[in-house]
């Protein structure tokens, strides 16, 4: 369905399974329980339901070599903790970290479920080094909150992977879910064949929609085509979807984004931490018509990034541009995609297709662009994640408009995690949101398939 | 070529910043803004090639940024090797040694009589019976003393063009690096291939080469000591130094690069510059094992011919040092011993 496509980009991967597609196509007709998903959710609720002794498969869109979701992209998570030990310094309480977590999702997160959270966090990275995961514990930038993964989120995923293998999950690649139904009947498609399958439980673990721009056009209109995704292209949402359509209580807000302001050359998907534009305050951010719309010395701290993501999103046509004159980009880092150069503000206003007036005057207005040649970043914003969801207990199963808790069925994850977040962002949340559900998913699914 | 990809990979890994805990390869790129040809050398000398990194990238093919350090700083690394290569261009040196083992066997063979090699010889001074004490050393001197000249000069240039200074006071921290292997360790992970456990061996195989080569070298330390100090003639007992230590040695390296070339073998060809070149691993592998046979059967009528091989195959080593993959074993030492300058400044 929407897989194939996605896969025809990678070509020469797809030529090499496509043998092997055939015999994988049939996943087992009723295991235990049906992990849907690829990233930390899916994995530790996969790895805790095998734990406790349940048949678990496991469905992964992306081929093995994209596993992981956007765990792939992610470099730490969100530890409570009340000493230092070797993965942080300092201590971080439970009251510290609710704080956090009340103001970043502006007082919309669910009470109960942040107090599971944060409790059952601090055990995560005992449990995730037990099951192969490696911290890192030197050349760390100082941090109190969180915990580093050694080599990064898909480091972590590949051991994580590794593990579950040799406890027997079934692990299907290239395996989309097009509908999971509230009887727990699933629909597959793998190689171009369907399937349904009856697992006694299922955990769904498959993240949001910013993928999906159809989804995002709905909700964003034309701007949505100016949207980059900076993850997975496999967060299609369609697991969210057939949910919400079957009545499963919603969280968050439709439509609703976290942005970071990327460069605009940077390809439409995956492109992760690399393209992130930063350094602003050393020179100025100019609109399409060249005008400045705000003292850029005024954002700084680490939620600068989003910051500017949602000022970009609001601009006319979702762009705006970073000049820095050739003082300004000393300061910054060299950036992958370089930068447009120009010695002049009439050359740069040509390149970029500006009123050199309106150039001119903003580059002489913030008095930070003084040497040629000058500098431009082309922006648009970029979505990390969708803040739109299904609203779970603090069991993690799903919980109908009506009230009524499904009992077959868990959810762990960013398709559940504005449950706690609301639409708001804290640095490494997300994956110990992944990591603590998808674990209280796992044993839950388990303890049902067993029942 | 190598070396524009190199410098976009260097650049990106900047950026990200993900696998610093590996080694120190990323640790030095992160001290640096831009990255000159010298220092890409430089880095690509440092790196051991663990392959951590390639498999913990988010942006390994097939994603579009086509990401591989271990790869390109692979073929970086070779393309240094030919341009520090001096006097001679940089070629299989295995097949040179080859060439100088096969060609010194029979022109030794026809300068001493057949009834002399192969008849048995027993009891001190039984070696050089088949080849005079005096005709060995002149080989080893000769060989050894042109591969050190050329080497020297190589890595005189190469330690020069990548930043020069004096590293005296760093000598510890990278002698340390060095004998651990440290960077092959991967941050405390192991080097290890998700796909293919036998790569977790390959610091202990290297070990095993590393130090079986160290224990053959204090063999001939010992056996000169022997020789000029105690008065005693080779072979020794079977209970002496130069033995012992020749034989845990030549096992060592027969284990390690017999290890070594299996890994080498299934490894993956975009990680591994010279995937096909198994010539010194053979080299070093013929050099152990003609010393071990010839340490065993050292009393009968094959130990003429056992000498002889043995003898053509380390003096074809020797004089092929410093064109050949030996070569990485002084350059990478010079880029730890910067890496360990570095990190003190």
């Amino acid at each position: 369905m929407i897989v194939k496509p996605i896969l025809e980009k990678y070509a020469i991967w797809n030529r090499a399974r496509h043998v092997e597609w055939k015999e994988m196509a049939v996943v087992s007709a009723n295991p235990g329980v049906l992990v849907i998903g690829g990233g930390l959710a899916a994995l530790c609720a996969a790895i805790s339901a095998r734990q406790c002794q349940a048949s678990v498969a496991m469905v992964e869109q992306a081929p093995r070599e994209l596993r992981g979701g956007n765990t792939r992209h992610s470099r730490n998570f969100r530890i409570c903790h009340d000493a230092p030990s070797p993965l942080f310094p300092d201590c971080y309480g439970e009251a510290d970290f609710l704080a956090d977590m009340v103001r970043a999702s502006d007082n919309a997160c669910d009470a109960d479920l942040a107090q599971v959270l944060i409790d059952r966090s601090s055990a995560i990275p005992a449990w995730l080094e037990d099951n192969g995961a490696t911290f890192q514990t030197a050349n760390i930038p100082y941090s109190r909150k969180t915990a580093f993964f050694l080599g990064g989120g898909k480091a972590l995923v590949n051991s994580l992977y590794a593990t579950a293998e040799t406890l027997g999950v079934d692990i299907r690649y290239e395996t989309e879910v097009t509908n999971l139904r509230l009887d727990g009947r699933v629909d597959l498609v793998s190689g171009g064949e369907t399937q349904t399958v009856r697992p006694r439980a299922v955990v769904a673990c498959c993240g949001g929609y910013q993928a999906n721009r159809e989804w995002l056009r709905r909700e964003w209109g034309d701007a949505a085509q100016s949207l980059i995704n900076r993850g997975t292209v496999f967060a299609q949402g369609a697991v969210l979807r057939s949910l919400l359509d079957q009545g499963v209580a919603a969280v968050g807000k439709p439509g609703a984004c976290h942005l970071v302001a990327v460069d605009a050359r940077s390809p439409a998907d995956d492109s992760g931490i690399v393209t992130r534009v930063d350094g602003m305050e050393f020179g100025v951010v100019v609109d399409r018509d060249g005008r400045r719309f705000v003292d850029e010395t005024t954002i700084s701290g680490p939620s600068r990034y989003s910051t500017w993501g949602q000022l970009v999103a609001r601009r006319a046509d979702q762009a705006a541009v970073m000049i820095l004159d050739s003082i300004g980009i000393r300061k910054i880092r060299p950036s992958v995609i370089p930068p447009l150069q120009a010695r002049s503000a009439t050359e740069l206003a040509d390149i970029l297709g500006m009123p050199a007036s309106n150039l001119d005057c903003s580059m002489r207005e913030s008095q930070r662009l003084v040497n040629a040649p000058f500098h431009a970043f082309p922006m648009r914003p970029g979505v990390s994640f969708t803040c739109h969801g299904v609203k779970v207990d603090s069991q993690a199963r799903l919980v109908m408009t009506d009230g009524a808790v499904c009992e077959n069925l868990f959810a762990a994850g960013m398709i559940m995690a504005p449950n706690v977040l609301g639409t708001g962002y804290l640095a490494g949340a997300a994956m110990t949101v992944g990591a603590v559900f998808g674990k209280i998913a796992g044993e839950g699914a388990a303890r049902h398939a067993h029942d | 070529m190598p070396m524009t990809e190199a410098r976009r990979i260097m650049t990106l890994c900047n950026v990200c910043t993900y696998c610093n805990g590996y080694c120190e390869v990323f640790r030095a790129a992160e001290r640096r803004r831009d990255f000159s040809d010298a220092d890409l050398t430089y880095l690509a000398n440092l790196c051991h090639n663990c392959r951590n990194c390639r498999h913990a990238c988010q942006y390994a093919p097939p994603h579009v940024f086509a990401v591989n350090v271990p790869g390109t700083l692979a073929l970086v690394r070779d393309q240094s090797y030919r341009d520090y290569s001096w006097p001679l261009p940089r070629r299989s040196a295995g097949r040179a040694a080859a060439a100088i083992a096969v060609l010194l066997i029979p022109i030794l063979m026809s300068a001493i009589p057949w009834e002399t090699v192969f008849s048995p010889h027993a009891g001190p001074g039984a070696f050089y019976e088949i080849v005079p004490r005096s005709a060995m050393m002149l080989a080893a001197v000769l060989s050894l003393g042109w591969s050190f000249l050329c080497l020297g000069v190589g890595l005189i240039r190469f330690w020069r063009d990548t930043g020069g200074g004096d590293a005296s006071a760093s000598v510890p921290g990278a002698l340390r690096d060095i004998l651990t292997l440290r960077n092959l360790d991967g941050g405390g992970a192991g080097c290890h291939d998700p796909d293919q456990p036998a790569l977790r061996w390959r610091r202990c195989f290297h070990h095993a080469v590393f130090y079986g080569f160290a224990l053959c070298f204090a063999s001939t330390v010992a056996a000169t000591f022997y020789h000029y100090v105690l008065g005693g003639l080779a072979p020794y007992p079977a209970i002496s130094p130069p033995v012992l230590l020749g034989g845990a040695g030549g096992v060592a390296m027969v284990v390690g690069t017999a290890g070594l070339a299996w890994i080498k073998k299934n490894s993956d060809s975009v990680l591994d510059a010279e995937r096909n070149d198994y010539s010194f691993l053979g080299l070093l592998f013929a050099v152990s094992v003609s010393g071990l046979a010839l340490m065993i059967f050292r009393e009968s009528a094959a130990m003429g011919i056992l000498l002889l091989v043995h003898l053509g195959c380390v003096f074809g080593f020797l004089a092929t040092l410093a064109h050949g993959k030996f070569v990485h074993g002084p350059f990478r030492a010079a880029a730890v011993l910067r890496a360990a300058m570095e990190r003190k400044l």
